[in-house]
């Protein structure tokens, strides 16, 4: 009741300030490129039910703006759905709860040629999917490899980022991060060092039609809670290499594309040291204007501690997309990780894009 | 020291490289680029002739190339909002960034049609509240964009200024004989009907009517019920012509004249390049004219 109080309190004086702007007639100019994009989504899987049904995957609220002559600066607010189980006495309470979370939130330099310095919460510029915002991702889900190295919702620290374009005579670009670990998934909750993250990307035309990929990324950290030792270290190593045609003529209604990303983890920390390794690979083919099918397989397992099982899964996809502002999709899952039966799993998702449209990484 | 020495050479090569190097977003701008900078520029076109700049994808082939432009010249008007943006950013090229002297954004310096600022919505296709982008299919249009380029170059390097103000001149003097001689070949009112908002422009010039689009809003595929509409306007109306441009599809055309077997399709192209033969923006406009006129 007081939160609803409070809110209708701000609401109130959030229009009365939106009043007096626009009656002082100034500021729409400069306001930022404000854009929002939401899935929603069905799925029915054969494992957590409890998860089965319509969800608001993820809501991703974006604005970007120069800020000034020297900095631009972009921030993406995501609220998303997160089940949780509470454990009270002997009953189990599960909840649906909503979370607002920064996903990213950066201020980056326009004036310096050939350099770009970033600064804020940012997506580590590890392999080629990590930096990807859950709306423009390849497949409904974050692929199990990379959820298995940074968690659901990939690897966004508060940090500095400095990137340059090499002086040679293709594409090719190197990035270094320096970030604050905080990544339950990767870090863990023991303290540790700065984390830094190198990425080496390079790209050529092998004709108007054809492009290939090449990167190369690497983050190590180290471990503070004991004593430093070499042992206490922790490296991720990782390459993708994708190919992507789309011809000159009639490239709006025939495209193909074939990414592999390989990540191998170390982590010498801690008690349980924890290594493994996977690989994932996909091929996207569009049939017509608005049609696509993609399929990918990931096996995780490569380099790994004897104790831990492989893991294969299989992946399908179908994807409607009607304008550049929304999509359909329809995707099936089947993980083979070592249970006794499979998880499979069906999931349906619409993708929309309403206000600023931000173009889209190649 | 080793990255010292790469320093040195990189810097060498700049001040050893003594024309301005011109990346357009169109061929049908840098086409105008080549005729007003002539051997003092090194003009590049980031779009195919045959491609829809509207659905390029940001590659950073062209991050790469605009990190070594002195002059970017884009259409604006929302044509490359889907891409040109990210890779400005990529190049780390300040001097490119939108409002900066080494960008000129061609539909400032042109008055647009089409501008609908009170009533847009996305629920009309793909639509730019700017004003309709495709201004560079208007030969009046084309001297006013050649007059900018000129004066662009001219800021960019004072000693070539007159070479590109004569050049400028000559564009001018050409084109206006020319669309004289082009509108004496096309009949006041005659009626076409279009695949999608493209020859606008030209239409206007030239005093064609385009009675109606095969597609129902811009973006979005023809369907069945408005495929029908088309029909029943080209029969009551009596129009001869379809006319495509050569990045959309053919096939509903053909499927109208199956109905209208009197109807002519006509493939056209609409950039410079877009077609064997068409090798400046003289016989891009000419071409149509022979195609469209008849």
């Amino acid at each position: 009741m007081k939160n609803i109080l409070i809110t209708m309190i701000l609401l109130g004086s959030l229009s009365v300030n939106a009043q007096s702007l626009s009656q002082m007639s100034r500021g729409n100019k400069f306001n930022p490129a404000i854009g929002l994009n939401a899935l929603t989504l069905y799925r029915n899987g054969s494992r957590d039910i409890e998860n089965d049904g319509f969800s608001l995957q993820e809501i991703e609220l974006q604005f970007s703006s120069d800020v000034d002559a020297y900095f631009r600066a972009e921030a993406t607010i995501a609220l998303h759905q997160e089940h949780s189980e509470e454990e009270e006495g002997s009953e189990e309470e599960h909840s649906h709860d909503f979370k607002i979370e920064p996903e990213e939130v950066f201020v980056e330099t326009i004036s310096i040629p050939n350099f770009t310095i970033k600064l804020g919460k940012f997506y580590a510029n590890f392999g080629k999917y990590n930096a990807t915002h859950s709306h423009a991702l390849p497949f409904i889900y974050r692929g199990k490899v990379q959820e298995d190295m940074f968690g659901e919702e990939g690897l966004a620290e508060v940090g500095l980022g400095v990137s340059f374009l090499a002086p040679t005579s293709w594409f090719s670009e190197v990035s270094v991060q320096a970030l604050q670990p905080t990544n339950e998934d990767l870090f863990g909750d023991s303290h540790h060092s700065m984390a830094y993250v190198l990425k080496w990307k390079n790209l050529w035309d092998l004709s108007d039609d054809l492009t290939l990929e090449w990167g190369i990324s690497g983050l190590s950290f180290s471990n503070h809670s004991h004593d430093s030792s070499s042992e206490d270290k922790t490296s991720l190593y990782g390459t993708d290499l994708t190919f992507k045609w789309r011809p000159i003529k009639d490239g709006k209604s025939s495209s193909f594309m074939w990414s592999t990303e390989f990540i191998h983890k170390n982590d010498k920390s801690g008690e349980d040291h924890d290594k493994n390794g996977g690989i994932t690979s996909f091929v996207r083919y569009q049939m017509a204007q608005r049609w696509y099918a993609q399929a990918q397989y990931e096996f995780l397992g490569l380099g790994k501690d004897e104790q831990k099982k492989d893991v294969n899964s299989y992946t399908a996809l179908l994807a409607f997309i009607p304008t550049e502002f929304s999509s359909v999709r329809a995707q099936y899952d089947s993980i083979h990780d070592g249970a006794d039966k499979p998880e499979n799993r069906i999931s349906l998702q619409l993708n929309i894009s309403i206000g600023a449209h931000p173009a889209h990484v190649y | 020291m080793k990255f010292l020495f790469l320093l040195l050479i990189l810097g060498f090569s700049l001040t050893a490289h003594s024309t301005i190097n011109v990346l357009t977003t169109t061929t049908n701008l840098a086409d105008i680029v080549r005729q007003i900078g002539g051997d003092k520029v090194d003009v590049e076109s980031l779009c195919k002739g045959i491609q829809d700049p509207h659905y390029l994808e940001a590659k950073p082939s062209y991050t790469f190339k605009l990190s070594k432009a002195d002059l970017l010249i884009s259409i604006g008007a929302g044509l490359e909002v889907g891409w040109l943006p990210l890779v400005i950013r990529g190049s780390r090229n300040p001097n490119i960034r939108e409002g900066q002297p080494g960008h000129l954004i061609a539909s400032q310096v042109v008055n647009l049609l089409e501008v609908d600022d009170e009533n847009i919505s996305r629920s009309k296709g793909d639509v730019h509240p700017e004003g309709n982008p495709h201004f560079m299919l208007s030969p009046h249009k084309s001297i006013e964009v050649a007059k900018a380029i000129s004066s662009k170059l001219s800021d960019l390097d004072l000693a070539n200024k007159e070479v590109y103000e004569k050049n400028a001149n000559n564009f001018e003097e050409k084109m206006r004989s020319l669309i004289k001689e082009w509108k004496a070949k096309i009949p006041k009112g005659f009626k076409v009907i279009s695949y999608h908002k493209t020859l606008t422009y030209f239409y206007e010039d030239f005093e064609i009517v385009n009675v109606d689009v095969l597609e129902p809003k811009p973006g979005i595929p023809p369907t069945a019920s408005h495929i029908l509409g088309v029909i029943d306007k080209l029969k009551s109306q009596k129009i001869k012509k379809i006319i495509v441009e050569n990045y959309f599809d053919e096939t509903v055309a053909k499927r109208v004249k199956k109905e209208v077997p009197d109807v002519q399709i006509e493939l056209v192209p609409v950039a410079v390049s877009g077609k064997k033969g068409i090798q400046d923006i003289f016989s891009l406009y000419e071409y149509l004219v022979s195609r469209i006129g008849d």
